[in-house]
């Protein structure tokens, strides 16, 4: 097995970011949460935040402890001992199912989403919720990300991006679709919200979940919101 | 050109550092600046590494300039300090610019003033100490028109508040997206847009509009990132933010000047300089070395 192809980029003077592929891969992916693990473990001195999404990892430090090349000779070591290993490879996934309310004041940007697509209201949620999808990264405040599919074209982002959205809001762009738990600004396009308690600030980690895992998004309606918010995600884990 | 002090009026005034401390043995005493504590204050605070030669000023009125920018700072004893006939303050690492005179006058309640320099002053060391002894005849003290030689004059500039802002940059992760419009980014004057906080502070000034791809893969951002969104406006990111952002990131503030980006107002203007990695990461281990609490930033 050879090292994976990656690219050390300088990003600013307190961090660095690895990058596997410039478009999203499995493989890239699979390489920045395995790099990230094993990076996590080291326990390096300086390094403050380790944050594998996509197909890179972020990794910030302090300046004063460590610098640049440092670091990048730490990733280099980490690269060449797991290329002969399966110490890359990702924990056995978890599988959740997520309720939806889409369009209306829930999802401000379903109709636009819908006439980008050329379908109705309707075939989008329904293409939106056809199936488990992983969780690739992790986002705002315990918030998700999925990369690739449902549509079958991309969605824009915002031109200006929303100083504020409801939180527990499902949002797409690109490729892309986000679950955020918490109320912030958004250049997505808001397409739904989950009334599920997602967040739990008592427990460390404060969300279950984690990248590798799957979600389903099923539709409810209005009526079924107060049903869903006595709930918490740890209702909704299913064993497959 | 030498790089000195120049005294201009002194009544009794020495330079003095910590004395010869471990010679008591030989009977030689450690003699240094009287007041320990303020002595220590003014270097530690005038950002030297170490305890340097600083001036001990004595119960009169004292003036000096210097021919070269250097930073001071004054401890001790309450007294009118002013550089130019301008009041500044004790207790504050300041820049006495080339020229200019700093004038230390009416030492009230205590007895002893003490000026720390950045970086120190060049003045013959005996037994490992300038510390004047009138026993053992070493040193002596302070004459005007007399000239101290600065060992290394560095400027501890405070970062200098107030619109206009200049913030100072390093190269992005997506810079290359940006080839052609960075002369363009560094030489606008954007204004503080009036939906900034600690989240993002959004810019307005001339857009960059043409750079592709407009947006990239989401990846992690770190803090003062400049994110350039489709309206060609510029947004810093801030501590506040998301994780991830698929706008492509121009450039990233420099470590040493973050504190700028926190500070700017609403409508203020703002303009960036753009500086190497190297240079970013000198400024902030000098500026925050200092700062002995700056190391507890970490995990």
């Amino acid at each position: 097995m050879k090292i994976p192809n990656n690219e050390i980029i300088n990003y600013g003077d307190s961090a660095i970011l690895i990058e596997f592929s410039k478009i999203f891969t499995e493989e890239a992916w699979k390489n920045a949460h395995g790099l990230a693990r094993l990076l996590r473990q080291r326990k390096i001195d300086g390094i403050l935040e380790i944050y594998p999404t996509y197909t890179t990892v972020l990794i910030t430090f302090n300046c004063l402890i460590t610098d640049h090349s440092t670091i990048k000779k730490i990733v280099n070591e980490i690269m060449e001992s797991a290329a002969d290993s399966k110490q890359l490879e990702v924990e056995p996934s978890q599988y959740y199912r997520f309720p939806v309310i889409f369009g209306g004041q829930w999802g401000s940007d379903l109709p636009f989403v819908a006439e980008h697509l050329g379908l109705l209201e309707d075939e989008v949620i329904k293409t939106f919720c056809s199936g488990f999808r992983k969780i690739f990264t992790f986002a705002t405040f315990g918030g998700f990300l999925m990369e690739g599919a449902p549509f079958a074209e991309k969605i824009p982002r915002l031109k200006s991006p929303h100083t504020q959205v409801l939180g527990g809001y499902v949002a797409v762009a690109g490729n892309q679709t986000a679950f955020v738990p918490v109320t912030s600004p958004s250049g997505w396009r808001t397409i739904g919200h989950c009334p599920l308690k997602v967040l739990d600030l008592g427990a460390m980690p404060p969300v279950p979940y984690n990248p590798g895992d799957y979600i389903e998004f099923f539709p409810i309606s209005e009526e079924e919101q107060s049903l869903y918010s006595e709930k918490t995600i740890h209702d909704m884990k299913v064993m497959l | 050109m030498e790089k000195c002090l120049i005294i201009q009026s002194v009544g009794f005034a020495s330079v003095q550092d910590l004395g010869r401390t471990g010679l008591m043995h030989y009977g030689i005493s450690s003699n240094g600046a009287m007041d320990t504590y303020a002595y220590l204050l003014g270097n530690e605070l005038v950002g030297n590494q170490s305890p340097e030669p600083s001036i001990e000023i004595t119960a009169f009125d004292f003036s000096m300039s210097s021919m070269v920018d250097v930073s001071i700072c004054i401890t001790g004893a309450p007294a009118d300090i002013t550089i130019d006939g301008i009041p500044i303050d004790a207790g504050k690492s300041t820049i006495l610019p080339a020229g200019k005179v700093l004038s230390i006058q009416k030492i009230q309640q205590g007895l002893r003033v003490y000026i720390a320099v950045g970086g120190g002053i060049e003045v013959p060391m005996v037994l490992g100490s300038c510390a004047m002894d009138t026993v053992g005849m070493i040193g002596d003290r302070l004459r005007a028109g007399q000239q101290l030689l600065l060992k290394n004059p560095k400027i501890f500039s405070e970062p200098s508040y107030g619109s206009p802002w200049n913030i100072r940059v390093c190269d992005g992760c997506n810079v290359d997206i940006f080839k052609d419009y960075l002369e363009q980014f560094y030489q606008t004057t954007y204004s503080v847009s009036l939906d900034s906080n600690h989240v993002g502070i959004r810019l307005e000034g001339s857009p960059i509009v043409g750079h592709q791809p407009t947006e990239v893969i989401s990846r992690g951002v770190c803090v003062g990132s400049i994110q350039i969104v489709p309206s060609g406006n510029p947004i810093i990111t801030f501590k506040g933010r998301g994780g991830t952002a698929g706008y492509p990131i121009i450039g990233v503030i420099a470590a040493v000047d973050m504190e700028l980006a926190a500070q700017v107002r609403l409508g203020d203007s703002v303009t960036f300089t753009r500086i190497s990695v190297e240079e970013a990461i000198e400024k902030y281990r000098e500026r925050f070395g200092a700062l002995k609490l700056a190391k507890a930033l970490q995990v």
